[in-house]
C-alpha cells in the first residue's frame, strides 16, 4: 500500500484541524480545533474518506491514538481533572501544536 | 436449528417431515406455521450453494443469539493468567487466537484496555456503533443510541452512574471513542471471589456491559 509518511511521534502535541469539509470523514466535530497528545501510532490504513466513495483509499493514512484531557474538550466537565478521552485520528487531520 | 447434511435433495423432504404433528394444509403458509422450516430451507440452500460453510453459518447464528460473548472467554483467561493479560494488551489478535477465539482476518482490528485500581476504561463510538462483532456478537441496543454516543464522551461519569457504576474520584476515567479503524474492548476488574468460582459462573458475569466498560462484573467492588 502506498502511504504518506507519519508526521508525528509519540508524545507530540497536536491540534485537530478545525475544518468542515463536505463528504465522509471519521473526525467527530467535538475534537476539531482541540489539542491533544499522540499516545500510540496505530498503523497505516486506507483513507476512509476515499473508501467511502468506492475509491482505493490510497495513499494510506497513518492512524494515531490521540489523548485529550476532558477539561480541554468540555469547559463544563465535572469529573476528575485526570479524566481523558482517547480517539483515533488520521494524520491529515492533525497539525503540530 | 436442525442438523443439515448438505444435500439439496433433502430440502423438500426435511421441510415435509420436520413437524409430523403439524400436518401442512393447502392454505397454510410456511412463514405462519413453521418459521423454522423456512430458516432450515434457507440454510440448506446457502450452504449447498457454497456461499458459506455449515460451520460458518453456525458461528454467524451463534453471534446473533444472546449469550456469553466470545470475548468473555478471553477475559476469563486474562483474569486467570496475568502473563496472558500482558500478551492480550500487547498483541490482541495473537492472544485471542491463543484463547481459541481468533478474530477473522477480514474483521476490523481489535484492542483491549484493562481496568486497574487507578483507571477505568469505557468504550463508545460517537460516529456510529463500531464494536467487534466476532468478539461481542450483536451489541446491546443502548450501545447504538444517540444518547449513549453523545453523552459518554461528554459526561462519562454521569452515564456510568446511570448504569449503576459509580467511579471514585481518585480513579481516572478514560473514554475511548472507537470511531476509526479499530474496535475496542475492556478487560473488567476481576471479582473478589475469582479464585473460588467456577469458569461457568464467571463467564455468566462477564456481560457485554462489562466488556464495553459501563458495568463492573458482579462480585467486584472498589476497595
Amino acid at each position: 500500500m502506498t502511504t504518506t509518511a507519519a508526521q508525528h511521534a509519540i508524545g507530540d502535541h497536536v491540534r485537530v484541524r478545525r475544518a468542515f469539509p463536505p463528504g465522509h470523514f471519521r473526525t467527530p466535530a467535538y475534537v476539531r480545533g482541540r489539542t491533544g497528545v499522540i499516545v500510540t501510532i496505530i498503523g497505516t490504513f486506507p483513507d476512509p474518506e476515499e473508501l467511502a466513495y468506492g475509491r482505493d483509499g490510497l495513499p494510506g493514512r497513518t492512524l494515531y491514538r490521540v489523548r485529550f484531557n476532558q477539561t480541554d474538550l468540555w469547559t463544563d466537565y465535572t469529573g476528575s481533572r485526570a479524566d481523558t478521552l482517547d480517539i483515533d485520528l488520521y494524520d491529515h487531520w492533525l497539525d503540530a501544536a | 436449528m436442525k442438523p443439515i447434511h448438505g444435500d439439496t435433495e433433502g430440502t423438500t423432504n426435511a421441510m415435509n417431515t420436520a413437524h409430523p404433528h403439524q400436518p401442512r394444509s393447502a392454505e397454510s403458509g410456511i412463514l405462519q406455521d413453521n418459521p423454522d422450516d423456512l430458516a432450515h430451507a434457507v440454510r440448506t440452500l446457502v450452504v449447498a450453494s457454497g456461499l458459506i460453510s455449515d460451520d460458518e453459518f453456525e458461528r454467524a447464528v451463534a453471534l446473533r443469539v444472546p449469550g456469553i460473548p466470545p470475548a468473555a472467554h478471553v477475559v476469563l483467561k486474562a483474569w486467570r493468567d496475568p502473563d496472558f493479560t500482558a500478551r492480550l494488551l500487547a498483541d490482541p489478535h495473537g492472544a485471542c487466537a491463543e484463547a481459541g477465539y481468533p478474530v477473522p482476518p477480514t474483521a476490523p482490528r481489535v484492542g483491549f484496555f484493562a481496568n486497574t485500581p487507578g483507571t477505568h476504561h469505557v468504550v463508545v463510538c460517537t460516529l456510529c456503533s463500531c464494536h467487534s462483532r466476532p468478539l461481542l456478537g450483536v451489541p446491546p441496543a443502548w450501545y447504538k443510541t444517540h444518547e449513549y454516543r453523545a453523552r459518554t464522551v461528554r459526561e462519562p461519569r454521569a452515564v456510568l452512574a446511570e448504569f449503576g457504576t459509580t467511579i471514585p474520584e481518585h480513579v481516572t476515567v478514560r473514554v475511548h471513542d472507537a470511531s476509526a479503524d479499530l474496535r475496542y474492548l475492556v478487560v473488567p476488574r476481576a471479582p473478589a471471589d475469582l479464585a473460588t468460582s467456577s469458569d461457568a459462573d464467571l463467564l455468566g458475569r462477564i456481560t457485554a456491559e462489562s466488556l464495553f466498560g459501563v458495568r463492573h462484573v458482579e462480585g467486584f467492588s472498589h476497595q
